[in-house]
């Protein structure tokens, strides 16, 4: 292998996974020499997109039974964090068509059109390289909802989540005075944003469902809002009266955040509405990328590459350097050993959490974080006519008696699962197929008390969301799950209907966030073991959007290159700062505009003229084309 | 196009902007002159009408422009074949170049109407080509009026129309035209059989090449509003845009315009019946519900209140009268219902609840009128008792809405036009 020139960095980094990309390019855009290194052959890490072919062996390579073989893959398995999967199938085998046509993203999640995501690729110039389709539909499918159990005969009844102006006009399920509370809701939630109209004091420290129920939002529209809209995603408190709220969630449990505070959600309202009917009066705002969100670190890789940064795959790294400091100080990293020998220096380390490297500072166990994953191929669209779709699926009150398996009494309800459901109009998939993404944070372990393991868990959550969305009827486990011989029935319960068919689908349990909590946990740096000038990286965690995966890698770069003028410092990518350094060169607001169209005008005025003068000039006539006449 | 900030006009004019406007405009009187003398003297050479094709790309609101144009292009129609082909592909590319310059001009649309109904065209292109339009601009009526020719032309049934419409309104429903476009629609489509939609287009084809040298787009490419915001208009005092001297068959024009408009068909003349206005009654009730303070629904039930009254007034007399009447009173209340609704849950935090109380209050003088007009004593009763309740409304309004206290106050005195009667029952 060639040498890598020069041999040391201000930054290296470890992984091409989303915040590894959005720190690289973060540190490039700021002068930093940066070096990003990734031992597998493709860009994106957790966040990659792969083709059908790839996740298979990628899942099976877990199986215990294929491990030597498939070492490569398993390694890869472990760098996406995936901790175990399995694959259902049609018995005999659906034909899924052309392999390479499917791009199935290992974390899917969508973006707010005017979010923090595509803020960041404004700023970093990484749009260039990316097309969106816009989600068509926003749904809620409450599985807890008596009448939603009767009605299960048929299609499920989603229900429409109110994401423009137009959903709410067009939607005749929701009635005439529900129309008018979420409606007046959201205008209120508007200008109280910018500090006026009726709630401008109102999004206090309460739980949001106390105001929404207090501004008149019935049960369904709270919970449509709550989940929908404010995207809160693992099970909150219920609103009352439901078991789910009497049961007190244990305190040290990360994600299950049980409330959120109508303050934290009036900040989730502004990027909501900034996003809503951003591209169109009848848009919602949520974007999808086309060819699959593992297009996303790469776009970040290009914008770093642009300011100069190297990007080095297939390249492994043998360890970190590491400088013994006094007694008692954390070590500092000076340096990674490639595979090839070479030793690169560094300033800084940045590195996926997944990264093998990190494990030694992980001595004081995180939180774990674990996501259930399903990605299902189907036979036609989740929601008739709409190519792009996303599907809150509220947890029915008694998981475990559907699942089959005895319910213990302090077990924790179920999680809310997100859907996503794409087709090839974004280019994931073959023409005729569909691909539905169903993920949900794992409940704690612990609460599963028949010890049955995580990848079981996958599929036992969302293997009924499946059976809810589509008519999974038939499909069958295509093998036995490692670490169990399963003697029991694996034919899905029927579920008749005019539902699309599951023609395959991959459960998995992608585990992330250990390390990223444990280093935050452990004060940023200031913690015991890590070296100050190493940090974890977030992958993928379970929530919906891309929020938190951006809001994580702003934190990592802040942490590598502490901002010197207090805590509130532009980050380098952010629209603002390239503003800034705008206005720094003339005087902005209404002169400038004016000033520039009046520019334009000019412009557009001397060719005016010159037109006016070609078409005068006598010798320039029988040039012009002639009308067809005698 | 709509939520684009007026640029403000900077005090003192920059010298060498005005002087580059002098030059500019020197330049155009040069060529506009030009035309006008080749125009004048009859010049119809190619090298005259490519001076003009110029010009009017450049300034497409020269009406004399146009005119010179089509005078010269009569007799290549005319004797058709492949020179007219051309001809008119070369005047649909040249209207197409102005309308990228301004997509609402008022004289490039008329000739490029002009041009189509000669025929020689893909009438599936144009409506292609207006869809596009629409999508970028879901509110210019020109596009609107210009796609009901297309669709007329065509012969396309209302049905496909109406929902086009309704895809429209469902996108956004703050449009007036795709509003409008539905009540030109509804009468046609529930017309009598012997006055099919296909039979309207077949004679309005008839009449445009009969009508082919009239220069008048008449009401046709007037401004889409629900035919209720007509009194308004003239309130503004807004005229439809004037032809001048550019009309050179002011007979012909007019019967063209009578019997190609589309809501004066014979299709038009037709009442909607009952069961048809509720399913708008509850459609554009929606709208309410979603954002009240926009205006264009509140017109749009306007018309529909219309609508109803008129299907009593056409049964007075018959043996129908007293059921009509029995239904248009049920209308009435659950319309009231409606407002009431709206009224008892806004008007103490929302201003703009002014539409809900002023529909509430056109409505109870509409019932009241029809009460009166029923003769018994108990309703002569009834209708005292709301012949209060809408002085009462006007006497609210005016607080609520001062701007427009004169108009409640001629509302109040009988003065205003309470509801806006279909073209076929005000005519």
């Amino acid at each position: 292998m060639e040498t890598i020139q020069p041999s040391t960095f201000d930054l290296v980094v470890l992984g091409t996974g989303l915040a590894e990309s959005i720190v690289a390019a973060a540190a490039a855009k700021a002068g930093k020499s940066v070096l990003q290194l990734d031992p597998s052959p493709h860009y994106g890490g957790s966040w990659a997109s792969l083709r059908l072919s790839e996740l298979r062996s990628l899942l099976q390579s877990l199986s215990p039974s294929n491990a030597a073989s498939e070492g490569r893959q398993a390694r890869q398995a472990a760098a996406s964090g995936i901790v175990e999967g399995e694959i259902w199938q049609q018995q005999p085998e659906a034909d899924l068509g052309p392999d390479a046509q499917y791009s199935i993203d290992l974390a899917p999640k969508v973006a707010y059109g005017g979010g923090p995501l595509i803020q960041l690729l404004l700023g970093s110039g990484a749009h260039h390289y990316l097309e969106f389709k816009l989600v068509q539909g926003s749904y809620l499918l409450n599985l807890g909802r008596d009448d939603a159990r009767a009605a299960s005969q048929g299609q499920p009844p989603l229900q429409t989540v109110p994401s423009s102006r137009s959903d709410v006009f067009k939607d005749r399920m929701l009635s005439p005075l529900q129309k008018r509370s979420i409606m007046r809701f959201l205008k209120a939630a508007a200008e109280a944003l910018e500090g006026q109209g009726p709630l401008k004091d109102a999004f206090g420290d309460q739980p949001v469902q106390e105001l929404l129920a207090q501004q008149g939002l019935d049960k369904q529209l709270q919970l449509s809002v709550l989940h929908g809209v404010l995207m809160a995603d693992c099970v909150p408190g219920q609103a009352p009266g439901t078991a789910a709220s009497q049961q007190q969630q244990p305190d040290n449990l990360l994600p299950f955040q049980t409330q959120l505070t109508a303050e934290q959600a009036l900040q989730r309202l502004r990027v909501y509405l900034q996003s809503s009917g951003r591209y169109g009066a009848d848009t919602g705002p949520f974007l999808t990328p086309l060819y699959g969100g593992g297009e996303l670190p790469q776009a970040f890789c290009r914008a770093a590459a642009v300011a100069g940064a190297v990007q080095v795959l297939r390249c492994g790294v043998e360890g970190l350097v590491l400088e013994e400091a006094e007694e008692g100080t954390p070590g500092c990293c000076t340096g990674v050993k490639l595979s090839s020998g070479q030793v690169i220096g560094c300033q800084h380390l940045a590195a996926s959490e997944t990264s093998e490297h990190l494990e030694a500072f992980c001595t004081r166990g995180g939180t774990p974080c674990t996501t259930l994953r399903c990605a299902a191929i189907l036979d036609g669209p989740l929601v008739a006519g709409k190519q792009q779709t996303l599907v809150c699926v509220l947890p029915s009150a008694e998981p475990a008696a559907q699942a089959g398996t005895a319910a213990s009494p302090q077990a924790t309800p179920p999680p809310v699962v997100r859907a996503l459901a794409v087709c090839s109009s974004t280019a994931v998939c073959p023409p005729g197929r569909y691909l539905l993404y169903l993920w949900a944070a794992a409940p704690p372990v612990g609460a599963d008390s028949d010890g049955s393991s995580a990848q079981q868990q996958a599929a036992r959550v969302l293997q009924p969301v499946l059976a809810a969305l589509a008519d999974a009827s038939e499909l069958q486990r295509a093998a036995a799950p490692c670490g169990q011989q399963s003697a029991e029935p694996t034919v899905l319960p029927a579920a008749p209907g005019a539902k699309p068919r599951v023609l395959w689908a991959a459960f998995y349990s992608q585990s992330t966030s250990i390390r990223f909590a444990a280093h935050h946990s452990s004060g940023g740096g200031g913690g015991s073991q890590w070296p100050a000038n190493v940090v974890p990286c977030p992958g993928p965690d379970a929530s919906a959007t891309f929020i938190s995966a951006v809001e994580g890698a702003k934190q990592c770069y802040r942490l590598l290159f502490p901002p010197a003028g207090g805590a509130n410092v532009d980050f380098p990518l952010d629209t603002r700062v390239q503003r800034q350094a705008e206005q720094q060169q003339g005087e902005p607001g209404d002169e400038q505009a004016a000033a520039a169209s009046g520019l334009a005008e000019a412009d557009s005025d001397d060719e005016l003229v010159a037109a006016l003068q070609a078409a005068l000039q006598p010798a320039a006539r029988p040039g012009i084309e002639p009308a067809a006449l005698p | 196009m709509h939520g684009r900030p007026r640029l403000k006009a900077s005090a003192p004019p920059d010298p060498e902007r005005v002087k580059a406007a002098e030059k500019k405009a020197a330049l155009f009187g040069q060529l506009a002159g030009e035309v006008l003398a080749r125009s004048a003297a009859k010049r119809y050479d190619p090298e005259s009408l490519a001076l003009s094709a110029k010009l009017l790309e450049l300034h497409p609101e020269m009406y004399t422009g146009w005119n010179y144009r089509r005078t010269a292009l009569v007799p290549v129609l005319e004797a058709g074949g492949e020179a007219a082909v051309a001809a008119v592909a070369g005047e649909l590319a040249l209207t197409q170049r102005a309308l990228l310059k301004n997509h609402k001009s008022y004289s490039t649309w008329h000739h490029r109407r002009w041009v189509v109904a000669k025929g020689f065209c893909s009438l599936e292109h144009e409506l292609q080509l207006v869809n596009m339009l629409l999508d970028g601009d879901s509110r210019n009526f020109h596009g609107w009026g210009y796609r009901r020719f297309v669709v007329q032309l065509m012969g396309t049934p209302a049905e496909r129309e109406l929902e086009y419409a309704a895809l429209k309104i469902n996108q956004n429903f703050s449009n007036y035209s795709a509003w409008h476009s539905r009540t030109v629609l509804l009468p046609v489509l529930h017309g009598t059989p012997d006055s099919s939609a296909a039979q309207a287009a077949a004679e309005l084809t008839a009449t445009l090449r009969a009508a082919a040298l009239s220069a008048d787009p008449a009401d046709v490419t007037g401004k889409d509003q629900p035919q209720a915001s007509a009194q308004q208009q003239q309130h503004a005092g807004q005229q439809q845009p004037q032809q001048g001297a550019a009309g050179p068959t002011p007979a012909l024009t007019a019967a063209a315009a009578a019997s190609a408009g589309p809501h004066v068909s014979a299709a038009a003349t037709a009442a909607v019946p009952k069961e048809a206005l509720d399913e708008e009654y509850e459609l554009v009730k929606q709208a309410f519900y979603t954002e009240p303070e926009d205006q264009s629904g509140w017109f749009y039930h306007r018309w529909l209140l219309g609508c109803s009254l008129a299907n009593w007034e056409q049964a007075r007399g018959s043996e129908a009268e007293e059921r009509e009447c029995k239904a248009l009173l049920a209308v009435l209340n659950r319309e009231q219902q409606t407002c009431k609704a709206r009224l008892l849950e806004v008007l103490d935090m929302e201003p703009e609840a002014k539409w809900a109380l002023l529909t509430l209050t056109r409505l109870r003088e509409v019932q009241q009128q029809v009460l009166c007009e029923s003769g018994t004593a108990t309703a002569a009763e009834e209708a005292s008792g709301l012949a209060a309740q809408v002085v009462e409304g006007y006497a609210r309004l005016k607080e609520l809405d001062p701007l427009r206290s004169g108009y409640y106050k001629d509302a109040e005195e009988g003065r205003a036009q309470v509801v806006a009667r279909p073209m076929a029952a005000s005519a």
